[in-house]
Parts: C-alpha cells; sequence; structure tokens
C-alpha cells in the first residue's frame, strides 16, 4: 500500500510538471499568425478543406494570397510555409499539414534549394508545429543539436517571457482563430526595381543534394498519397543563373513530380509594375502579390485544369476575399 | 559534467540504474567508471591527471607505512609535492613568474596559459589531506587500490568540493550500499532545494553584480553598495547551492559528505564566519597549515601570524592573484584586530549598558560583520587590486557624497524578475535562520505526497524562473574558477 501510494505520489507530481511545462512553454511563445510556421492559425481550418496547399520559404507566404485564388477560381489555398525553410523542413510540413487536409495539389516554392543546411529561423520553424512525431523527426533530422532543448523543451526557449508576457498576449495564445489570409503575410511597403540580377549563393554542393534528397522524398510521398506536386520558382528580381537553373530543371523533373515552373519565364505576362510591386528583391508586396496570385490563379484553372473541391465554407472563404480586396500597400500605414 | 548541464539528468539517470540493479560486487567499479565519465566529460585529458594523482598518493602512502628505502617521510613528503606541485604548474606557474619578472623589471612574455583542470584545487587537497593524515598516523595508508581511486574521483564532489577527508569517506566503502528509498528521496530533495538556489536565486542575482561590475563609473555609489552585497549573497547561494547538490547526490549514492556551510552570514563575528562558511576548506587549513604553525598555542603575535599565513594561503588557494590575497589577508586581518580590540568593546558595551546577550546587538554584530565581509568581497570579485580599491572607495564616498540615487531599473532586471528574487531570497534566508536555530525540519521524505509536491514546487520553480536557456554556461559556478 505504502509502495503503490509512493509510486501514485511520483507519476503525479511527473505528470503534473510535465503537463504545466509545456502548456506553459506553448503560453509563452510569442503570438504567431504571420510571418510563415502559423500552424495554430492552420489547424484551426476545418478537415479536409483545401484544395491547394502552397509550401516553401517566405518567398511563399509574401507571394501568395489565397482568398485572390479563391475569388478568381473557387480553388482554396493555404500557405503552409515557413521563414528561411530548407527543403527537408519543407518536407515534415507537407507530412504535417496533410494530417488535416487531403489537397487535390501541393505547390512548393523552391528558392530553399539553395539554402544551407542550417538557416536561421529552425526555431520558429520547428517551434510551432504541433506535438506528432513529424515534429520530433524534424527536430532531429533538420535542427542545429543546440536548438534541440528548446524544441523538445519549449520552456527552454521561452520560460524568461514569464517576466515580460502580458494578458493580453496570453489570451491571445490561448485563443487563436482561422486566419483571414489564409496563411499570407501582409508586405505593404515597396521599393523601385531596375534589372533582374543574379543571385549569389552560400550554400554547398552537399546543402544542394541534401534539399534535392528530401524533393524526392516529398515527392514519393505525394505520389503515394494521390497528390499532384507542382514545385515552382516565384517571380524574383534576384534569380539563380541560367547554369543553376538548367541543373535544377533537370534534377526536378527527374523526379515523379506533375510538374515544375518558373514564373520569371513569364513574368512579363504577370504585369508587374517595378516600381510599386516590390517589398524587395525576393519578396511581392501586397499589390504584387495579389496580381501574381490572380495570374497563378488562372494557371491553376486553365493550364492546371485544377477544379474547386467544393468542400469550402464559402462563408469563411467570402469573408477572406472581402478582406483581401480592401488590401494595399496603404493598408500598413 | 556540471550538475546544472542538460547531460547531467542523462547521465545520472543512467548511474543510478546500473549502481543500484547490477549486481553489488561491481557497485564500486560503477562509481568508479561514473567518477571518471563525470569528470572527463569535461576534458578527457585531464582524467589523466585524477589517475596520476591517485596512483602516485597511493603508492608513496604504501611506501611510507612499510618503510620503503628507510626513508619513510621522504615518501609523503614526494607525494604532497607532487599533488600540490601539479596545482602549482596549472594554477599559479605563470602568477609567480610574472610577479616576479616585474619585481626584476624584466619582460615575461612566456606565459603557459595552461587549461585550469575544474577542481584541481579540490582534489589535489583532498589527496595531500590523506597524505598528511597516513603521515600523523590519523589514518592507514589505503591497501584496496579501488577504494582509494574511488575517494579521490568521488564525483559529486570532486568539481567544487566539500573537500573529501579520506579518514571519513574510506570506511564508507566497507561493504555496498543497499537502496534505501528515504535516502536517495532526502538526497533527491537537498539536490533541488541547491538547484533552485543557484539557478534562480544566485543566477538572477548574478544578472545585477555583472551589471555593475561591468561598469562600475557609470553607476552611482548607492548601486555599487548594492551590488557589492549582492556578490556576498550571490557567492553564498552559488557555492552553498553547489554543495547540497554536491552533499544531494552523495546521499542518494549511500555517502555522508561534510556540510560546508551553517548560515554563514546568520553570525555576530568574522571569527565565527569562518567556522560556518566553507567549512571543509577552513578545517582543511587549520588541520594541516595552522595546527602545525602552532595554532593557537603560542604568543599572541604569533597566533596572530598564523591566521595570516592561513588567510594569505586561502586567498591564493581561490586565484592566482593578488586580489585573492588582499581578500584573504583582510579576512585574516579582520580577526586579527577582533581579537585586539575584543577588551575595549566589551568594556564600552559595558559601559553602554548593553547586555552581551541582547538580540539589538547580536543584529548589529551580524550587520557589522555582514558589512565587513561584503568588503573584502569586493576584493574577490574585482579582479584586480586596483579595481577594488576603486569600488570600496565609492562605497565609502557615500559617508560624503550620498548614495547618489537609486535607479533599480538599470540593474538588468525586469520588475517582475525583482519581485521573484526578493521572495525567492525571503525563502532561503529564512531557512537560514531556521537552520541557525538548530530546528529540525519534518522529516519529509517519509511522506509520499507532501515529498512529491514540494519536489514538484523546486522543480516548476527552475522551470519557470530558472537562468538557463541557449547562452547559458552550466559551467558557470563561482567555485569551478578554483
Amino acid at each position: 500500500m505504502k509502495k503503490a501510494r509512493e509510486f501514485l505520489a511520483f507519476f503525479l507530481a511527473a505528470a503534473l510538471f510535465v503537463s504545466i511545462s509545456y502548456f506553459a512553454g506553448g503560453i509563452l511563445m510569442p503570438h504567431r499568425v504571420d510571418y510563415g510556421s502559423t500552424w495554430h492559425s492552420y489547424l484551426k481550418e476545418d478537415k479536409d478543406t483545401i484544395d491547394v496547399l502552397v509550401f516553401g520559404s517566405s518567398i511563399a507566404y509574401c507571394d501568395v494570397v489565397p482568398a485572390v485564388i479563391w475569388k478568381n477560381t473557387g480553388v482554396t489555398a493555404y500557405v503552409m510555409s515557413g521563414p528561411e525553410q530548407t527543403l527537408p523542413m519543407t518536407y515534415y510540413y507537407v507530412r504535417e499539414a496533410c494530417r488535416t487536409q487531403s489537397p487535390e495539389a501541393i505547390f512548393i516554392e523552391v528558392s530553399g534549394i539553395y539554402f544551407t543546411r542550417y538557416e536561421d529561423y529552425t526555431k520558429v520553424n520547428i517551434g510551432y508545429m504541433p506535438w506528432t512525431a513529424n515534429r520530433i523527426e524534424a527536430t532531429f533530422d533538420t535542427a542545429e543539436k543546440g536548438e534541440r532543448p528548446g524544441l523538445l523543451f519549449p520552456m527552454y526557449n521561452y520560460h524568461g517571457r514569464v517576466f515580460e508576457i502580458g494578458s493580453g498576449e496570453i489570451e491571445s495564445n490561448l485563443n487563436y482563430t482561422a486566419d483571414t489570409l489564409a496563411g499570407y503575410t501582409l508586405l505593404t511597403e515597396h521599393k523601385a526595381m531596375s534589372q533582374t540580377q543574379y543571385r549569389d549563393y552560400s550554400s554547398s554542393k552537399s546543402d544542394y543534394d541534401r534539399n534535392m534528397q528530401y524533393v524526392g522524398k516529398i515527392a514519393q510521398y505525394c505520389q503515394d498519397k494521390g497528390i499532384r506536386l507542382y514545385l515552382y520558382l516565384a517571380p524574383a528580381k534576384e534569380v539563380p543563373d541560367p547554369e543553376r537553373l538548367k541543373k535544377l530543371k533537370s534534377d526536378l523533373l527527374s523526379l515523379p513530380i506533375a510538374g515544375y515552373v518558373n514564373f520569371n519565364d513569364t513574368i512579363g505576362d504577370i504585369g508587374f509594375d517595378d516600381s510599386t510591386d516590390w517589398y524587395d528583391t525576393l519578396h511581392l508586396n501586397v499589390s504584387g502579390a495579389k496580381k501574381f496570385s490572380a495570374y497563378l490563379a488562372d494557371y491553376l484553372t486553365d493550364t492546371l485544369a485544377l477544379k474547386p473541391g467544393g468542400r469550402a465554407d464559402t462563408a469563411l472563404w467570402r469573408q477572406r476575399a472581402d478582406y483581401a480586396a480592401g488590401l494595399s500597400p496603404d493598408s500598413g500605414s | 559534467m556540471s550538475y546544472t548541464s542538460l547531460s547531467f539528468p542523462v547521465f545520472i539517470a543512467a548511474f543510478f540504474l546500473l549502481y543500484y540493479l547490477l549486481p553489488k560486487k561491481y557497485q564500486k567499479w560503477v562509481l568508479l567508471a561514473g567518477n571518471y565519465v563525470f569528470y572527463m566529460w569535461w576534458r578527457p585529458a585531464f582524467g589523466a591527471l585524477i589517475l596520476a594523482g591517485t596512483l602516485i598518493s597511493y603508492w608513496v602512502a604504501l611506501a611510507y607505512s612499510k618503510g620503503a628505502l628507510g626513508r619513510k617521510k621522504l615518501w609523503i613528503t614526494l607525494g604532497v609535492c607532487y599533488n600540490l606541485g601539479v596545482l602549482f604548474v596549472f594554477k599559479y606557474l605563470d602568477f609567480f613568474c610574472s610577479t616576479f619578472a616585474r619585481v626584476l623589471g624584466l619582460n615575461y612574455g612566456h606565459e603557459l596559459t595552461l587549461l585550469l583542470p575544474v577542481g584541481i584545487s579540490f582534489f589535489t587537497f583532498s589527496a595531500a589531506g590523506y597524505l598528511f593524515d597516513v603521515c600523523k598516523g590519523k589514518i592507514e595508508a589505503e591497501k584496496n587500490f579501488l577504494d582509494f581511486s574511488v575517494f579521490v574521483s568521488f564525483f559529486p564532489t570532486i568539481m567544487a568540493g566539500p573537500i573529501g577527508y579520506a579518514r571519513n569517506f574510506l570506511p564508507q566503502l566497507d561493504g555496498t550500499k543497499a537502496f534505501d528509498l528515504a535516502r536517495v528521496k532526502r538526497g533527491i530533495l537537498r539536490f533541488a532545494w541547491g538547484m533552485v538556489k543557484k539557478m534562480v536565486v544566485a543566477d538572477t542575482i548574478a544578472v545585477i553584480v555583472n551589471t555593475v561590475y561591468a561598469d562600475a563609473a557609470n553607476f552611482s555609489n548607492g548601486l555599487i553598495l548594492l551590488a557589492a552585497a549582492a556578490y556576498s549573497m550571490q557567492i553564498y547561494f552559488d557555492f552553498s547551492a553547489y554543495s547540497d547538490m554536491a552533499i544531494g547526490t552523495a546521499q542518494a549514492l549511500g555517502f555522508s559528505v561534510m556540510e560546508n556551510f551553517d548560515a554563514p552570514y546568520l553570525v555576530a563575528s568574522v571569527k565565527d564566519f569562518w567556522k560556518k562558511w566553507h567549512i571543509s576548506l577552513t578545517s582543511w587549513l587549520r588541520e594541516y597549515i595552522y595546527f602545525p604553525l602552532g595554532g593557537s598555542r603560542c604568543k599572541k603575535w604569533r597566533t596572530y601570524f598564523n591566521v595570516m599565513v592561513v588567510f594569505a594561503v586561502s586567498g591564493l588557494w581561490h586565484g592566482a592573484a593578488f586580489s585573492f590575497v588582499v581578500w584573504g589577508l583582510l579576512n585574516g586581518a579582520y580577526q586579527v584586530i577582533g581579537e585586539i580590540t575584543l577588551p575595549a568593546r566589551k568594556k564600552l558595551r559595558a559601559a553602554l549598558r548593553v547586555r552581551e546577550s541582547s538580540r539589538v546587538l547580536w543584529l548589529w554584530r551580524c550587520a557589522v560583520t555582514f558589512a565587513l565581509v561584503t568588503i573584502a568581497w569586493v576584493f574577490f570579485r574585482a579582479g584586480s587590486v586596483a579595481q577594488g580599491l576603486y569600488l570600496v572607495k565609492r562605497i565609502l564616498t557615500i559617508l560624503t557624497d550620498g548614495f547618489g540615487g537609486f535607479a533599480l531599473g538599470t540593474l538588468g532586471l525586469l520588475k517582475r524578475q525583482t519581485i521573484m528574487l526578493a521572495l525567492y531570497t525571503a525563502v532561503f534566508v529564512a531557512a537560514d535562520i531556521f537552520q541557525a536555530a538548530r530546528k529540525s525540519l519534518p522529516a519529509l521524505e517519509e511522506t509520499d505526497f507532501a515529498y512529491w509536491g514540494v519536489i514538484l514546487v523546486l522543480a516548476l520553480s527552475v522551470v519557470f524562473f530558472g537562468v538557463y536557456g541557449r547562452g547559458f554556461n552550466p559551467q558557470d559556478f563561482v567555485y569551478f574558477k578554483f
């Protein structure tokens, strides 16, 4: 009897310790509703209501406005990318996102193919993922050793915020809602652009090979799940040189994917105004993103023959479309 | 490895399982292996240093007891010279060479800048103490090499003490250690208590201390005084926390280790402070230096000289710098002056009709003792005598220029953090008052829900309010530097 009480007391204390620590860790994390890795909002989407999932790095969440796509085509899209996301991380994002949604097609912006093995936002990319096997695998597979303790035990990273967090933020963190922008991040500032230039990369061949290996894993996963996988390069003012692009295209097309498209090849058709539509050389601001999204919407239906799944909450998407329609470079001021 | 590193929980869990579950005939071997893994985790090569010290001390003690070559004391001298020689080479060689070069007006450009092995001052003193004890006949030379190796490398205390005494430790190695739940629980509680003391209190106070000491010129006299007092508290909480964790770990393994602190700031004189501060080192210095010099059983001036020698050595033991020597000499001087002025102070109290047993007098004397000790700690923390003098001068300037303001917001802590620190400090001070009053604590380890409830609160205290995370250095115990 005494031993049983001892064990019960121990396990109760241990369970309380784990529960309180992880609950507090979740609350103390900075509220996150934009700039990617917005898993809390994503999980508020009704199950199996998204037709197209978009992944990649910041270029994905800054350039694609799902509400514009829905308004033009009825196709529901959601951007579930993360800042400076490498392709191995995207692999785990794809798997995780497909736990609650069964998209017809997946789009991955593949500029991250030239990222180094460890970029700056591992903590954000993994830290906001739900506690599933994908998160644990991503932690051990893609995170630097020094980041792992904080990813496995969030209080390690965020306990210091106990001295600064306000009640408003705590309330927000307890009550995440569906994202009105469906994963898009609003950028309002603009920078006038001139000539397109070739971009310098610091990654090595082994970084590229590793990223490519995970594109292969994503392709295999999509094939197994019957999801059409499209890889693309978003329009940019800094692009890979022709040699790189040639190799990239050849490597990607050797994989079991539904298609690859470099939107820089048709950038003239999108109708950008170089004096108003760019945030910087890699990202579009809201007016540029809306133009690209409208172009992408046409591409989805006209070229890829994608059709709306008809599973969407129309009221929610109408609200999203109305909100997006009101967004302009002035929205930020 | 440090108790506050992330690898320690993994190490200790695996070690405990092996220690208690493997057949008892392997228990000492498991302990020895654990000792070396724990120590070599930091720098594997330094394991050789422990092994060499163990081999030499073991062998010379046996040679002494057998009277090998007919030169008994030669062996002990060799052993002590080896242990203190290793300490000298790693810790003091550069200091002495550069000092001599400076005295002779030479340019000493050959610094060895050897990496100081963590705990070297502790394990070399343990081994040297063993040899002195063998020489004085207080203990027989240990014949069992395994036992002796376990003693020298005992992991709970090897990094920062308490300094082990062979005569207390070796007898505990007779027989095996059965798993005793109450004892293990007592050890875990002591460990957790130390963990909170270190990570919540000492490391938070360190923010204040580091902020001010890094840029003292830009802080008011009042804040410098506050930082000086804060350092007195930081070093106490930091070092006593380490001792708590070491004693707790040893307890959980079935060993009893010397207490190192006994509410040292709740005393009425510097002499009493040194009876309750770093007790294992003070005892070592008293037994192996002060007594052989004649202790207090000689003329007064000689006793005073002996005290000064002991405290100069104590200062040097802490670090190879004149600021440590000044710290030691100040503490020695306090005691000598205290002895010399004792009759006069007694007369003054009698004239003022203050009873010796008065609570107010005791509080006053506690405050004065704390102030004196704090002034000495300023040199200990300052890093140089010049910086120490500057800080003391700024503190004394309060008498003429005032405090100059208390902008607490500039000390590096947030408001909530300051409140948290005040609350936890109050808890630990209350615990010291309780300890000083010699009141016995309820045997919490005999309970189940109450015990694990307390452990839960302590663990959550560390998780919520502790200083850790990226950038945290688990080796950052004040006494790891010695």
